[in-house]
Order: structure tokens, then sequence, then C-alpha cells
């Protein structure tokens, strides 16, 4: 018994383990795939359907600095990551690049030694709330009961913004995106707060949308972009100018046109046309 | 004669029974006996019914008017409408339906299936020998079933036919094995884990063939330097495993691999999820954590106070925190703890994490069994001279595994539930991960209660056959011993 | 004749070490010792070293930091200004909140659960059968999601308590189960003694005179039944008691709350939420039912096997005795089944305290919600936040089973 047991560590330990050489391009090239760090379920951002197949918005990033580095968008191991484990896993070279709808902050930057190599979505924390309510502007959420996921810069912002304007709230935890959907649905609280994209795409799925509405109050400024480790220049330069090559040619016609166009219907491009009249 | 005649109220022949009075037999009786035989049971009765009656008529319409087969739950409640009129609610089982694949599987490639369910038939065919070995009843009823199993879903998952039938025909020699001897088996026990592993993972045949070929090794420098003593046998056993792992098993899998390449579609742990995730995990814990446990359980009751120290330091240390903590250990600080650059898969760390966990678990259970064990059997192996490890391995554990194997399945039992908490590392187990997935479509949005009756079941299926069968060693176990 | 020479001077020789039986054990020890060390000090340089690449530090300095996230439940006073540490202490006390209530509940509904299923009610046995087998060999997670659905899926919203609305308060109009939160009556006193400022929290002063005086009425008690026990053994006669018995367990309680001018706050709705009672939020309602219920099944079990251990005759030969049925179970049962049923007790009132931590699932506060997850997250110190987070819980783990190792010492069958 005790002889055959070690066996499946040692195995398997010997099918997945690597070593990271000193330069994440050689050694993305050396593996031929690219670890991408992506969010564990946001439809528009990062989704997996029923195969197993990623899509959204920051998965065409996966796809394009694949494209660029290895001349092929599938070559994408995808990563799910927490909230809590996003930052850990990119510094511990569990993960390449991070593309996790992550916002940037001063402190990610400096003190959590990241580089985020520009912003992809600019974003802002909103409210949505029942239009049964009859509340118009988040400065009428004195007393209210808010849904807040963990985790997150919201949180703090939540506390400035109510804290400023002087008004009290009930915070309800809550641990993700689909569990405040349920517990918003369920009236378990007034209003729901997170990223003004995410508000929308959870919106856009409900049975009747029309009533809900998002409060025009956009609470903080939240560039969200991916991220690199800090130190290797050269990795960052490259995830950086694909990024940019993303950003001017949001349809292209050329480059690695694979991925683009499937991410073209998958609705994190459509959420995003749709945003920019509401947060600007 | 006569005179017995002439006396007027003799009776000469014996009357008919008389039925009892109703109150006394029957459904009636029995009513009397169980519920109503006093006014505490009365209303302990009534209020039993009570309960009862409530959870079934909150309960039934919802399962009554339950939906098959639609596309969405907007779909499923489009159906009930139309057929129960407005207002009626009731299960959306098509979620179930639609996305069975990915309850069960994961992302495990679609034509692959036919692994991790064969992986999941051998393993009891594995643990035959270990715990099947009381009864031939039971073990052929497991395993005959399991070869049923297997034979039925092969076709369904894709598998043709020849190969379906080359695979019944294992399974028959195997059943045929088991039948004769309960031990027969015990070479499967023994290569199940490279098996399982390559079954699961994929590549190349030869780095758990290899990765086995250290236990040989270890196996041959134990044996060529037992005259030497226990220590230095033990040692050079271990120092030649190690050395052919960490050194030459790469070059030699490489060589290997060059001129006898046999592989087969190598499958990444991302794609794993569900009950496969959540069978793999659970079963790599406890095999894992084995012998860790009886280790450690030996060390616990060692004369030597360091040792002893050690290992209630380490198990009182794991059995302090939550696993959930050292869920959070393997996903953020192992990586820490390790050389920098070293950086392997989740599933992986998750498994060092759990199979610690266990093995603390696993030691406490052994040392009740080596507790139990009537301190005669010490003496008596003492008395024939034996060394220390010489009586364990002979008298004292063969003894103290087998009582306490009720203890280790129920440990399983916990570890297996407990693997539901890796969705907060991350990872798709079936009962958060894969329900909060499959929500976040847009068909299923909204489908709360099904997913969770499912997964709930599945698991309640598994751990209450599991216990029962537990429960059912415990009693024979107690038997044999009077 | 050959005269025994002396034992040949032993000189030491190195394989001694290893095969003489009066070195060996601490050749292995020191061998132990060393290896243990040696991968201690690979672990350590490896952090070390890990820390230095990421260029960080090992500090706990960012528990003097203002937090700036709020906390739902809290039972000490906190807002968004306090510090790190402070959140960290409203999530241990959160933690031991739902702990210790759940380790009661658990408690009660296993010993109600585990009599029962031993009675010879046919109907009443199956039902707890049926109970302690769901619950037993379903993960408690799923539990804690299920029963924290029903109570935002099944509870009505706080708007239908309204005037002629769906719902109604229950018990006496003085509980409201909302998908909320429960509020229930918050206790109050006219008189009050105010608190007392210890200097990390406030410790309400009516609290402790009510133990206090509950205390105090406990021990007179113990006193009077000395006495009564003594004037038995003297005059073979026992003088009747229950009545001062009761009398000293409840009348100083009683009579401080009325002193004190205790009166509850009873909620009611005003505006969007219930106000004037306590709002427990449901994220705690459903980690406690949830995991005192999954609990209280392993605990049910424990009791039933502890009663049965104890073996018929005893009861007949207390009977025969002229023991009353109260007595015998006090006196005779009782103290044999604890005997049985506290080691594994204590062992699953560890696994409450260790599953509270699954909160995380309802987004309730707890130690890990706090230290180990928001904090965690905003400054990025995952080494120093987890590691601090076990040893908490590793020192309340080794506390409570400290405490119940006392007390299960105390019943133990005294062996002389």
């Amino acid at each position: 018994m005790k002889k055959s047991v070690f066996f499946g560590t040692l195995a398997t330990a010997g099918l997945v383990a690597g070593f990271a050489a000193a330069s994440t391009l050689d050694d993305v090239k050396a593996r031929g795939e690219l670890n991408c760090g992506v969010n564990t379920g946001l439809v528009g951002f990062a989704a997996p359907d029923a195969n197993g197949n990623w899509s959204g918005f920051d998965v065409a990033i996966c796809k394009a600095v694949a494209a660029a580095v290895l001349g092929d968008p599938s070559k994408v191991k995808y990563v799910p990551t927490s909230g809590q484990t996003r930052f850990t896993a990119l510094a511990s070279g569990e993960v390449d690049v991070l593309a996790r709808n992550s916002t940037w902050t001063f402190l990610r930057d400096n003190d959590l030694k990241l580089d985020f190599v520009g912003v992809n979505y600019y974003d802002g924390q909103g409210f949505m709330v029942p239009k049964a309510l009859g509340v118009s502007s988040a400065k009428e959420l004195d007393g209210a009961t808010i849904c807040i996921q963990t985790g997150t810069t919201t949180e703090l912002n939540l506390a400035d913004f109510f804290k400023a304007n002087n008004m009290t709230y009930q915070p309800i935890a809550i641990d993700s995106n689909a569990e405040g959907e349920q517990q918003y649905l369920a009236g378990a609280c007034d209003a729901y707060t997170t990223d003004a994209s995410g508000l929308a795409a959870t919106r856009a799925a409900f049975a009747n949308p029309a009533d809900h509405i998002i409060l025009p109050e956009i609470i903080s400024k939240e560039p969200l972009g991916p991220a690199v480790r800090h130190g290797d220049n050269q990795w960052g330069d490259i995830v950086r100018w694909t990024l940019n090559a993303l950003i001017g040619r949001p349809w292209p016609d050329d480059g690695p046109r694979q991925p683009l166009g499937k991410t073209r219907h998958s609705g994190g491009w459509q959420l995003r046309r749709n945003l920019c009249r509401n947060d600007r | 004669m006569s005179e017995h005649r002439t006396a007027a109220y003799v009776r000469t022949d014996m009357l008919p029974e008389k039925a009892p009075p109703v109150s006394e037999m029957g459904a009636i009786r029995w009513l009397r006996e169980n519920l109503f035989s006093g006014p505490l049971n009365t209303f302990l009765t009534l209020a039993g019914a009570f309960v009862l009656y409530f959870l079934l008529s909150e309960a039934f319409p919802w399962f009554r008017n339950s939906v098959w087969v639609a596309a969405s739950v907007g779909e499923c409640r489009d159906i009930i409408t139309a057929r129960w009129g407005e207002g009626a609610t009731g299960a959306c089982w098509a979620i179930i339906r639609d996305r069975w694949n990915m309850f069960m599987f994961g992302f495990y490639p679609r034509e692959l299936y036919w692994r991790p369910t064969l992986a999941l038939g051998l393993l009891l065919f594995a643990a035959a020998p270990v715990l099947f070995s009381e009864s031939r009843r039971i073990r052929m009823i497991v395993l005959g079933v399991m070869t049923l199993f297997l034979v039925l879903a092969f076709p369904a998952l894709g598998v043709g036919g020849l190969a379906t039938g080359l695979m019944l025909l294992a399974l028959v020699a195997m059943l045929v094995v088991a039948w004769s001897r309960p031990w027969g088996l015990l070479w499967l026990t023994g290569i199940y884990p490279g098996l399982a592993v390559w079954l699961l993972w994929g590549g190349s045949v030869w780095v758990p063939v290899l990765a086995m070929a250290g236990f040989v090794l270890a196996w041959a420098a134990f044996t060529a330097t037992r005259g030497r003593g226990a220590i230095i046998s033990v040692g050079s056993a271990v120092a030649a495993a190690l050395a052919w792992w960490f050194f030459a098993m790469g070059p030699v899998s490489q060589v290997l691999d060059t001129y006898l390449p046999y592989a087969i579609d190598a499958v990444r742990s991302d794609k794993f999820g569900g009950f496969v995730l959540a069978l793999t995990i659970g079963v790599a814990g406890i095999v894992l954590s084995l012998p860790i446990g009886v280790v450690l359980a030996l060390a616990r009751r060692s004369d030597m106070l360091l040792v002893k120290a050690l290992a209630v330091g380490f198990i009182e240390f794991i059995r302090g925190v939550p696993l959930i903590s050292l869920l959070f250990v393997a996903s953020l600080l192992l990586n820490y703890f390790l050389p920098p650059g070293t950086n392997f898969d989740i599933i992986l760390r998750v498994i060092i994490m759990v199979t610690l966990f266990a093995a603390a678990y696993i030691a406490e259970v052994v040392r009740g069994g080596l507790a139990a064990l009537p301190r005669g059997q010490y003496e008596a192996a003492d008395s024939l001279g034996l060394d220390y490890w010489k009586a364990q391995r002979l008298v004292v554990l063969p003894q103290a595994l087998k009582i306490s194997i009720p203890g280790i399945v129920s440990t399983f039992i916990g570890m297996f539930k407990d693997t539901t908490l890796v969705v907060f590392v991350g990872l798709l187990d079936p009962l958060k991960g894969i329900t909060d997935s499959v929500r976040a479509s847009f068909e299923w949005k909204g489908a709360y209660w099904e997913p969770y009756i499912f997964v709930g079941c599945i698991f309640f299926i598994f751990n209450f056959a599991m216990s029962r069968y537990s429960m059912y060693l415990e009693r024979r176990l107690k038997r044999d011993h009077h | 004749m050959a005269i025994a020479s002396d034992a040949p001077k032993q000189s030491f020789r190195l394989s001694q070490l290893l095969y003489d039986t009066r070195y060996r054990s601490t050749t292995i020890q020191v061998v132990v010792l060393m290896l243990f060390m040696a991968v201690a000090a690979w672990l350590v340089d490896n952090t070390i070293t890990n820390l230095a690449a990421r260029g960080k530090d090992f500090n706990f300095g960012f528990l003097g930091i203002r937090a700036g996230y709020d906390i739902g439940q809290r039972l000490i006073a906190y807002d968004s200004d306090s510090t790190h540490a402070r959140a960290m202490l409203v999530g241990l006390l959160n933690t031991l909140l739902v702990a210790f209530l759940g380790c009661i509940v658990a408690t009660v509904v296993g010993v109600f659960v585990g009599v029962l299923r031993l009675s010879k009610n046919w109907l009443v046995s199956r039902l707890m059968t049926v109970y302690v087998e769901i619950f037993r060999n379903v993960p408690v997670l799923l539990w804690i999601l299920i029963i924290y659905a029903v109570f935002t899926e099944a509870a009505p919203l706080p708007n239908a308590f309204r005037e002629g609305g769906a719902a109604s308060m229950i018990l006496f109009d003085t509980v409201a189960v909302t998908n909320r939160y429960t509020a229930v009556p918050d206790p109050l006193f006219y008189r009050s003694l105010g608190n007392i400022d210890i200097g990390i929290f406030l410790i309400s002063s009516d609290l402790l005179a009510i133990i206090a005086a509950v205390v105090a009425g406990w021990y007179a008690n113990r006193l009077v039944l000395r006495r009564a026990t003594a004037v038995q053994n003297a005059t073979g006669l026992r003088p009747v008691t229950w009545w001062k018995t009761l009398a000293l367990l409840i009348l100083p309680g009683v009579l401080t709350l009325w002193a004190l001018g205790f009166h509850l706050g009873y909620p009611s709705l005003r505006g969007f939420n219930f106000t004037g009672g306590i709002n427990v939020s449901n994220s705690f309602m459903a980690l406690w039912l949830a995991l005192s219920l999954y609990t209280g099944a392993f605990i049910a079990e424990i009791v039933r096997a502890g009663v049965l251990a104890v073996s018929h005759g005893q009861t007949e030969a207390a009977y025969a005795l002229g023991l009353r049925p109260g007595r015998t179970m006090n006196l005779v049962i009782l103290p044999q089944a604890l005997r049985v049923i506290i080691p594994p007790l204590i062992s699953q009132f560890l696994n409450l305290t260790k599953n509270s931590s699954l909160a995380i699932a309802t987004g309730y506060l707890d130690l890990r919600g706090t230290l180990g997850g928001i904090t965690l997250n905003q400054t990025g110190r995952e080494l120093e936040t987890v590691l601090l987070m076990m040893l908490i819980y590793l020192v309340l783990s080794l506390l409570i089973s400290g405490a119940m190792n006392i007390y299960n010492a105390s019943v133990k069958l005294k062996e002389r």
C-alpha cells in the first residue's frame, strides 16, 4: 500500500512542474503557451461556455498576446483567478499576464510590484436599483441595504462615498457576481454596486431589464487594464503594444484576426460601446 | 364412560380459537405500540406527522411540476405555466440535462470522457483487496455492478465496440481472480496510482512507469542491504528512490520517449472540474495521506521524545486550522515556500495541502487502532525477539490498520465533502464552481435550487453508501474480535 | 583456574551509533532534528529569497493603517476609519459569536435528536434517522448555501410588514424574519450602569452585573446543596432544598434585571427598514443555522452511541437500589454516558469552529472575511495575513480543546 502511493504525486509533478527562466518571453516561447490570468466568470470580460471555450473582452487580450508571441491565438492556458488570488498568481509566475478587469491603482502599481501596461477599459463604480424603489440618484440611498462584492476596490469607494455624503448604509457582502445577482433579484438588498460595466452586463441578462435602472452617479474612476510583473520590461512592452494595437484598431482587418473576430460578438465590445454613453 | 356422559357441562371438544380483540392485533396494535403508546408519544407522532405533511405539501407540487426538456429557464417557466396554470412553480431539471457533462467532467475533452470513467471503475477493482477482502459476496456485487456500469457507459461515451469488448474481457478476468482470492488483485492496487494518473492526465506512458520504477528500485535497495539493520536498509531505499526520481528519471524518460514513443492525449489540469475534480482530489488525498498518516501515528507513539514532539506538533497544527486556510496556503503561500521559479499546477498544490490535512486525521484514526490492539500483541512480538520495524510490519500494523478501516472510510467521506471548498481558490468544484459557472450563462440564470439539489443527491448517494459499508465493516470486525 | 577477566574495555566504535540500542535512539533523533532543521531552514530561505525577489518585506505594520471598508455586523465600535487590526478584532469576535452560539444550538439539537432517535416511536425515530443521514452525508457548504437561499428567497421583504402587507411578525409581534435580516428585540435598561472601557472595546456593565448575580446565586446554591448533603450524612435525612435551589438560581438574575430597569426595545418598520430592535443579518443567521444543524446531526450520533454504551443492567441496578428515574438518569446513566460522549463532542465543537470559516459563502465577515479576505486583498500582504489568521485559529482550537479536556478530566473515570 505504502509503496504505491507516492507514485501519483511524482508522476504528476513530473508532468506539470516547470522551472521559470529569467525572461518571461523566453519562458513563454519555450512553453509554447501563454498562461493568462482571467476572471472566474464575468460575462463580457471572461467566461467559459459549456465546452470550456473562453470568450470576452479580457480573453481577447490573452489571445492577441499569444498571437503576437507565438503566432497562434489558441495557445493560451486560461487560469481563472479570484479577486484574492489574482496578484499572487501574477507575482509568483503562475500566470504571465493578468487580464482580469483589475483596477490600476497607485498601491497596486507600487506596493504589489506590478506594472499595468495600459487601460483597456475605463470603468467606474455605479449603483443599480429596481425602478420600483423610486430612487433616481445615489444621494437618496441613505439607510439603504447595499450588496457589494468583497475583495475589490468597490468596498473602499462605497465606504468613502457614503461618508463623504454623510449617509449610512447596511453592506451585504457577497462572494461572486452570480451570488450578487441572486441576492439583488430576491430583494435582499435595495441596491447592487459594482463596476458600471458589470452592472450593465448583469442587467442585460435579467428577465426584465427595464425594471432596473443604473443610477447616474459614478462614484469612482476605475481604469482597468492588463498587468505584468514589475521588472521585465521586454515582456511589458510586448503586452503594452499588443494592447495599443488592439485599441488603435478595435475591429481589425488584419493582424490577429481570429481571436478578435471571435470576440466581436461576445458582448464585451458591445458592452463597451453601450457604456461609453453612460459613463462619460 | 356412561358416567361421564351424564355430567352436563363437560365439553369434549376444543372450542375454536377466538380472534384477539381488534385493538390487540394487526395494524391497530402496531399503531398503538409504536405511535400512540402514551400522551408524550402521541404528541410526538402528531408533531412528526405535521412536519412531514408540511415538508411534503410544500415540496411535492414543485417536484410534480418538473420539466425535463427545455432550452432555458424561461422556456421551463413557460412550459410550467402552460401545463399547470398561472402562478405554478416547478423544478427545471432541464438544466441538469443540458449541462450534465459539465457537472460530471468539467471541461474535460468530450471524446476522452471514457478515461476518467475507466479510472473510476478500476478504482473499485484496485480497492477490492483492501476494502472488500472481508466478504466475497460484497466484493462480487460491487465489482459486478462496476463492470456492468462500464460496459454500458462505454458505448454511450463513444468508445468503439472492439475496445469495449476487450475491456469487458479484462474486467471479467479480474472478476474471476477476485472471486477466487481476495488478495488476487493486489497487483492492480500496486499499479493503480500510476494507471489512474496516466488515464486522467494522459501524456507519455513512460513518466508513470518510470516513477513507479522508483519504488521497485527502493525495494531492491532495501533487500540488498537487509542484513545491515533496519536504519541502513530504510535509508538506502529512500536514498535510491530519491536519486532515481530527481536525477535519473528525467533523462531516461526522454530517451525512452525518443525511441519508444507511446503516449495518449495529454489533458491539462485546468480542464478538470465537476465530480472528476472532486473525486481526483479526494482519492489522491486519501491514498497519499495513508502512508504519511501511518508514519505520523507511529511517530506519535514513539518513545523518542523529539520524534514524538514533532509528530504531535504537526498533527495538532493541521487539526487546529480550517481546511480553507490551508487551501489559501496552497494558492497564495506555497509559491513563497518553494525555491524561486518553481511553479506547479494549482490542482497539485491543492492535493498536497489536502494530503497533509488528511494525513493528520488518518494519523489519529490509526493511533486509535494502535491503542485498541491488546497489549499482549506487542508483548508477544517483543518476546519473539522481533525488532521494532519487524514487530510493526508483521504483527502490529496489519491488525491495527484492519480495525482502522472504518475510521479511514469516515475520514475519506469527510474529505470528499471538503473537496467542495476548492472553489474558494478558483477551481471548478461541482457544488459552487460549476453551478455558478452554469448559472452565469444567459439561458440558465435564475435556476437556483435544481443544481444544488442535484449535486447534493450525488454527494449523498456516494457518502451514504460508503458510510453504510464502513458501519458494516465495523460490525463485522467487532464480531471477529470476540 | 582462569579468573574471569574484566569485561573488554569499552572502546566506542562508530557503528555502535547504529546498532547499539543505547545510542540508536539518540542517533535517530539527532538525524531527525537535523533533517527537520534543514527543511525548515530551506523553507525560510526560500521565503526570504522570494520576498526579496518581489520587493516585499515581512512586517505587520499594515495592521496599524486605516482599513477603509465597512463591516455590516459588528459587536464593537468600528467604522471605515478604524485600523486593519480593529477590523481583524471585529472579525475574530464575529467568528467567536457564531462558533459559540453554534456550539450551543448544535448541542441542544444533537441531544434532542439523539434521544428521539432512540425513542420507541416508529415515526419520530425514522424521521430523526432521515435528518441525521441527510445532514451528515452532504457537504456543509451546500447546507450553508441552501439555508442562505431559503432566507433570501422565501422570507418576505421588510416592506411586506407594512399595515396590510402579506407578512406578519412572529412570537407575539417581537421578531420579524425578512429576507435581509431578522429583527429581534433589543435588551434595554432604564437605569443602565453604562459601559466599562477596557481600552480596546467597551463592555456593558449591565451584562457584567447580571452575570455576577447569576454566578453568585449558582455558587450559593452549591453551598446549600453541600450543606444538605452534610446534614444527610449526619442524620440520614435530607432537608428539602428544591425551593431554595429554585430561588437561588432564578431570583438573583431577575432581581438584577428589575433593578436595572430591564425592558425590550421592539423592532418596528420605519422607512426602508426595521428599527428599534437588533437587526441580525441573514448571512449570520444562515451560517449559524446551517452549522448548528450540520454539527447537530453528528452530535446526535455521538449522544445515541453514548446512551447505548451504558448497559441496561445499570438502569435496572439503579431501580433495584430504589432510585427514582430522574436520579437514575442524573447519578447513574449520565455520568457514564458523558464519559463516552465528551471526547468526540470536543472534536465536533472544534469542527464547528473551523467550519465557521465557510462564512465566505454567505459574506458574513468573520476572521477569514476581514483579516484573510478584505485586508489581505487591500494590502497585498498574503504571507502575513494568512499566517496570522492560521495562528489565531490554532490558538482558538487549542483553547477550546484545552477547556473541554479539563471538563473531560472532571467527568472521567477516576481509576485508583
